[in-house]
C-alpha cells in the first residue's frame, strides 16, 4: 500500500500534466526494496520516462502469491482493489492525492454499510467515464451461504427469477490463494426496491442446493461468512490444504480476505492504499478473529492454534508455538475462560477482540506477543498488562471489549487491542496486579484478577465508549472501525517490517512503520489513546530497526549512539520495572524473550554491532550469555532474564549501572 | 523436408534427428511420436546481440489507472486477451528466460494485449517485434510454436490463476504464454527505458520477477523435451523427466 499510496500521487500528478519533482517509491514486493526515484520537471515525456514505477507489482504479488501460500504474498493493496473493485467508482476516487485517502476510505467504507441512497443505478456507467470519482451510494447487500462454484451467472439468474432486473453486479469474495469462491458475495443492484424484493425473496430460492443467505452489507455479516466458509468441510484451500504450514498459510491468507476485509473493507482503500504489499503479515493472526462474535469457540480455537503457528508474519508464528506450552494449559483454552468477555463486547467491535482470551488467561501471554514486537515491546510491555488491570484505577481507559475470539493468536495485535490506557498511565501498573503475579502461578491471578475488572469494565464500558463518542464526534461503530483499522495497520506494518528487518531491507521496514505512524496519526481516532499506543508501538519498532540497520551498515561511530539509545532506552525500561519490581513478571518476560531470542538470533546474524553493545553490558553484567542477545530488546531482555536468575543481589546491580 | 533439419522449430515432416529413437524402424509421422521426443534448441546468450531503440511506454500511467481502462475495454471489447513470450538461452548449460525490467522493480515478459479479433500468433510476433525488434529493416522471424500457459484474470484485480474458478463466467483478462524459439543468432533491440535480463530458474532475479509460476510451467512444458545447448564444450542433451 504504500507503493500504491505513491503511485496514486504520481498518477494524480499525470493526470494534472505538471512538471513537478516527486519522489517516488518502488517497491520490489518480494524482495521489499524501496526503491526512490526522482522524477524532475521540465521533462516532455514526464509521463513515463525516468520513473520506476512498479505499476505491476500486483502482478508480480499475485503471481508469487499463486505459489506462496505461506508467505507474505497476500497484499492488502490487492484486497484493496478487491474491496474497490466491488465499488466502481471508489477506485478512482483514490487516486486523485494522498491526501484525500484519509477522508476518502471514510466515504467508501460508509457506503456500503449505511443504507442504500437514491442515487439511481447510474453508478455502473457513470463511474467508470471518469476516472476520480466520488464514491455513491451503492444498494448493496451481501449474499453468503453460497456454493464456491455457484457463479455470477447464477446470481443474475436467481434475480430475473424473483423480478430484480436492474442488476449492476456481482463481485465474490474469493481466497486469494487459489481464487475459489469463498462462498459469499457483494451484490449490487439498481435501486432501493430491487433490494427489498432481494431481501424478501432471495433466501427462498436454492441455487445448487443451497439457500442463499441474504444480509445487509455489515462488517458483522461478512465476519459471519468468512468465519462460515472456514468451517466449511469443503474449502480445500485453508482446511486440510497442503500440510500444516501451507494450509495455515493458505488460511491465512483466507482469513485475510474475509478478515481485513471486513473491518476493512469500508476503510479499505485508505489502508490498502497506505500498505499494500505490507498489512497482510499482520492480518492472518487477526483473521480467526475476524470471525467476531457470535460465532462459536470451536472455530475459533481451530483456527487460532495453526493460524498462528503459521502466520506468514515476522514475528508472529515463530514465538507461539514454544510460547504456550510454558504458559501451561491456560492461554491455550482461551476459549473456554473467557465466559463473560464474549457477551460483552458489542457486536460492532470485532477489532478488540484480543482482549478477552488474551485476559483471563492473558497476563503471561501479554508479555509474550509483546515481546513479539521486537524492537518496541520491552519498554512497551506494560501495555499489555494494563488492559486487564488498569480498568479500575484507570476509568477512563476505554476498556477494549475483550473478544470472543481466540486468544492464542496474540501476535502484535495482543499489543494493538491490549493497551487502551494512554502511555501516561502504562507506567504504573496496576498494583492489583503485580501483587497477585509473584503469588501464584501465571493462570492463577489472572483469572481471579481478570474476573473482578472484568465484572467492573462491564459497567464502565459503556460510559466509555459514550466518552469517546463525544469527543470523536463519530459514531461509536465508525470509531471501532477505524480504531480496528489502525490496529491492522500497525500490527501488518509491524511484523512486515520485522519481517523485512530480518531480511536485511531496512530500508523498506522503516518506510513502513513511518507510513503506519503516519496513517494512524492522520486517522479520525488518532486522539485516542490507544492510537497512541499504536503508534508508540509502531515508533519503537522503528527505533529499533533504526538502530539495527545503521548497526549494520555503519561500524563502530554508530555503536555509541546506539549504546546511548539503548541506554535511554533501558533506563526506560529499567525505571519502569524497577518500579515494579516484579519477580513474576520476569518470568513473564522469559517466555517471550526465548520465543524472540531464538528470532533475534537470526536477525543478530549480521550484526556485530550489536555485540558489541552487547558487550557493554557485558562488561557490567559479566557471565551472560549476552552475546547472543545482542539486540536493544535482548537489553532489555537480558536484563530481566538476569534478573530472574539471580534475583536480589543482581537487580541492584543491574540498577545501578545505568544509573551513572 | 527429409534431410533438412530446420535449427529452429520443431522439426516438421522428419522424424527428429538427434533424439532417442525409440523404434528405430518407426518413421510414422504420428503426431505422438513427434512431440514426444522434440528437442528444443537452446543457444548461449552470446550468440545474441542487444542493441537499443527508442523508449516503448506503458499505457497505464498508475496501477489504478491501469484496472481503469481495463474496466472500459472490458465494457466494449469483452475479456482482454494477452499473450506473451518465452524467450529460451542458455548459459553455460542452464536454461534462461529473457526478460524485460522497467525500472528496478518491474519485470515482464515481452508481449502484450491484444487488438479486437488479432490472432493470438500474429498479434505475439507483432508485440516482440514492437518490443524486441529490431531496427535495421530486416525482417525478424520469430517461431511460436507452443503454448505453454494460460492465466486468467478473473475480477479487474491483480490476482491471476491458471484457469478460470468456477464461479466466474466473465474472466476480465486471459494471457496466453508461448514458448518463442530463436534462431541460432539474432540481433534485438531493446527500448532504453528496459533492461533485459536474463534470468536462469536459480537466479534470485528469477525470484523477484514473481514468474516463478511461469516458469514452473515452462518446466513442464519444455523440459519435458529434451534439451539441446549448443556450443557447449562437451554438447550436452538434457533430458528433464515430465513435470
Amino acid at each position: 500500500a504504500l507503493r500504491v499510496g505513491f503511485v496514486e500521487s504520481l498518477s494524480a500528478l499525470f493526470s494534472k500534466n505538471q512538471a513537478h519533482h516527486l519522489i517516488t517509491v518502488g517497491i520490489n514486493s518480494s524482495g521489499r526494496k524501496l526503491i526512490l526515484v526522482a522524477l524532475t520537471a521540465g521533462n516532455p515525456d514526464m509521463t513515463t520516462e525516468g520513473v520506476d514505477i512498479d505499476l505491476y507489482a500486483d502482478d508480480i504479488e499475485q503471481d508469487f502469491n499463486a505459489d506462496d501460500f505461506a508467505g507474505e504474498g497476500v497484499d492488502l493493496y490487492d484486497d484493496v482493489i478487491t474491496t474497490t473493485s466491488g465499488r466502481r467508482d471508489s477506485e478512482g476516487g483514490e487516486a486523485p492525492s494522498t491526501d484525500n485517502r484519509p477522508c476518502t476510505p471514510n466515504n467508501i467504507g460508509t457506503s456500503p454499510v449505511s443504507s442504500k441512497s437514491n442515487s439511481a443505478g447510474s453508478n455502473h456507467d457513470h463511474g467508470r467515464d471518469r476516472d476520480y470519482i466520488q464514491p455513491l451510494r451503492k444498494h448493496q447487500v451481501y449474499i453468503g451461504n453460497l456454493t464456491w462454484w455457484t457463479s455470477d451467472r447464477d446470481i443474475q439468474e436467481a434475480l430475473t427469477d424473483i423480478g430484480v432486473h436492474d442488476f449492476v453486479e456481482v463481485k465474490f469474495y474469493e481466497n486469494r490463494a487459489n481464487g475459489q469462491s469463498k462462498g459469499y458475495c457483494v451484490l449490487t443492484v439498481g435501486s432501493e426496491a430491487s433490494l427489498k424484493i432481494i431481501k424478501e425473496k432471495f433466501g427462498k430460492k436454492e441455487i445448487h442446493g443451497q439457500t442463499p443467505m441474504v444480509t445487509p452489507p455489515t462488517k458483522q455479516a461478512l465476519n459471519q461468512f468468512e468465519a462460515q466458509s472456514k468451517t466449511r468441510p469443503n474449502p480445500g484451500p485453508g482446511v486440510g490444504g497442503g500440510g500444516g504450514g501451507g494450509g495455515g498459510g493458505n488460511m491465512n491468507m483466507n482469513n485475510m480476505m474475509g478478515g481485513p476485509r471486513g473491518p476493512m473493507g469500508p476503510m479499505g482503500p485508505q489502508m490498502g492504499m497506505g500498505y499494500g504489499p505490507r498489512m497482510m503479515m499482520g492480518n492472518p493472526i487477526r483473521g480467526p478473529r475476524g470471525m467476531g462474535p457470535g460465532l462459536g469457540p470451536p472455530p475459533h480455537r481451530n483456527l487460532g492454534p495453526p493460524n498462528h503457528q503459521n502466520s506468514p508474519g515476522g514475528g508472529g508464528g515463530q514465538f507461539s508455538p514454544p510460547q504456550r506450552p510454558p504458559m501451561g494449559g491456560g492461554p491455550h483454552n482461551s476459549l473456554p475462560p473467557p465466559p463473560g468477555p464474549p457477551q460483552r463486547p458489542p457486536p460492532g467491535m470485532p477489532m478488540f477482540q484480543g482482549q478477552g482470551p488474551v485476559a483471563p488467561h492473558g497476563m503471561p501471554r501479554n508479555p509474550m506477543p509483546h515481546n513479539i514486537m521486537e524492537r518496541g515491546p520491552p519498554p512497551r510491555q506494560d501495555w499489555s498488562r494494563p488492559p486487564m488491570n488498569a480498568y479500575p484505577p484507570h476509568g477512563q481507559a476505554p476498556i477494549p471489549p475483550p473478544g470472543p475470539i481466540p486468544g492464542p493468536v496474540r501476535g502484535p495485535q495482543g499489543i494493538m487491542a491490549g493497551p487502551p490506557p494512554q502511555g501516561a498511565p502504562a507506567p504504573h501498573m496496576n498494583p492489583a496486579f503485580f501483587n497477585q503475579g509473584p503469588t501464584g502461578p501465571p493462570q492463577g491471578p489472572p483469572p481471579t484478577y481478570n474476573t473482578s475488572p472484568r465484572t467492573t469494565p462491564g459497567s464502565q464500558y459503556p460510559p466509555q465508549v459514550e466518552h469517546h463518542e463525544s469527543s470523536n464526534a463519530i459514531s461509536e461503530a465508525e470509531f471501532e472501525e477505524v480504531m480496528g483499522r489502525n490496529r491492522t495497520v500497525s500490527r501488518s506494518a509491524i511484523s512486515r517490517a520485522v519481517t523485512d528487518a530480518a531480511s536485511g531491507e531496512f530500508a523498506s521496514a522503516i518506510e513502513t512503520l513511518v507510513t503506519a505512524i503516519s496513517l494512524i496519526k492522520q486517522s479520525k481516532v488518532a486522539p485516542d489513546d490507544r492510537c497512541k499506543i499504536l503508534i508508540s508501538s509502531l515508533q519503537d519498532t522503528l527505533h529499533g530497526i533504526e538502530a539495527k540497520s545503521y548497526g549494520g551498515r555503519r561500524e563502530r561511530s554508530r555503536s555509541r549512539e546506539r549504546d546511548r539509545h539503548r541506554r535511554s532506552r533501558r533506563e526506560r525500561s529499567r525505571s519502569r520495572e524497577r518500579d515494579y519490581r516484579d519477580r513474576s513478571r520476569e518470568r513473564y518476560y522469559e517466555y517471550p524473550r526465548e520465543r524472540s531470542r531464538s528470532r533475534d538470533r537470526e536477525y543478530r546474524d549480521r550484526n556485530r554491532e550489536e555485540s558489541s553493545s552487547s558487550r557493554y553490558y557485558e562488561d557490567r553484567y559479566r557471565d551472560r550469555e549476552r552475546e547472543r542477545e545482542r539486540e536493544r530488546p535482548r537489553v532489555e531482555t537480558d536484563r530481566s532474564r538476569e534478573r530472574e536468575r539471580e534475583r536480589e543481589p543482581d537487580r541492584e546491580a543491574v540498577h545501578r549501572p545505568p544509573r551513572h | 523436408m527429409a534431410g533438412i533439419v530446420r535449427r529452429t522449430g520443431w522439426p516438421s515432416g522428419v522424424a527428429p534427428p538427434q533424439s532417442q529413437n525409440k523404434s528405430p524402424g518407426k518413421n510414422d509421422m504420428t503426431p505422438n511420436s513427434l512431440n514426444l521426443n522434440r528437442s528444443i534448441h537452446l543457444y548461449p546468450l552470446t550468440n545474441y546481440t542487444f542493441g537499443t531503440k527508442e523508449p516503448l511506454y506503458e499505457k497505464d500511467p498508475s496501477v489504478p489507472a491501469r484496472f481503469q481502462r481495463m474496466r472500459d475495454e472490458f465494457d466494449k471489447m469483452g475479456m482482454r486477451r494477452s499473450v506473451e513470450g518465452i524467450l529460451l538461452v542458455h548459459e553455460h548449460g542452464l536454461p534462461h528466460v529473457l526478460l524485460l525490467q522497467l525500472g528496478t522493480t518491474f519485470f515482464k515478459l515481452p508481449g502484450g494485449e491484444l487488438a479486437a479479433g488479432e490472432d493470438e500468433i500474429d498479434g505475439l510476433k507483432r508485440l516482440m517485434t514492437e518490443t524486441l525488434g529490431r531496427q535495421d529493416g530486416v525482417a525478424q522471424e520469430w517461431v511460436v510454436e507452443d503454448t505453454i500457459g494460460n492465466w486468467w484474470r478473473p475480477n479487474f484485480e491483480p490476482p491471476q490463476y491458471p484457469y478460470v474458478p468456477p464461479h466466474i463466467t466473465k474472466p476480465k483478462e486471459h494471457k496466453k504464454l508461448f514458448l518463442v524459439q530463436l534462431q541460432e543468432k539474432a540481433l534485438f533491440a531493446v527500448p532504453k527505458n528496459y533492461k533485459l535480463l536474463c534470468a536462469g530458474s536459480t537466479s534470485s532475479t528469477f525470484e523477484k520477477t514473481g514468474l516463478r509460476t511461469d516458469y514452473s510451467l515452462i518446466n513442464l512444458h519444455c523440459w519435458t523435451h529434451s534439451v539441446d545447448f549448443e556450443d557447449l564444450v562437451s554438447p550436452k542433451c538434457f533430458n528433464f523427466p515430465v513435470g
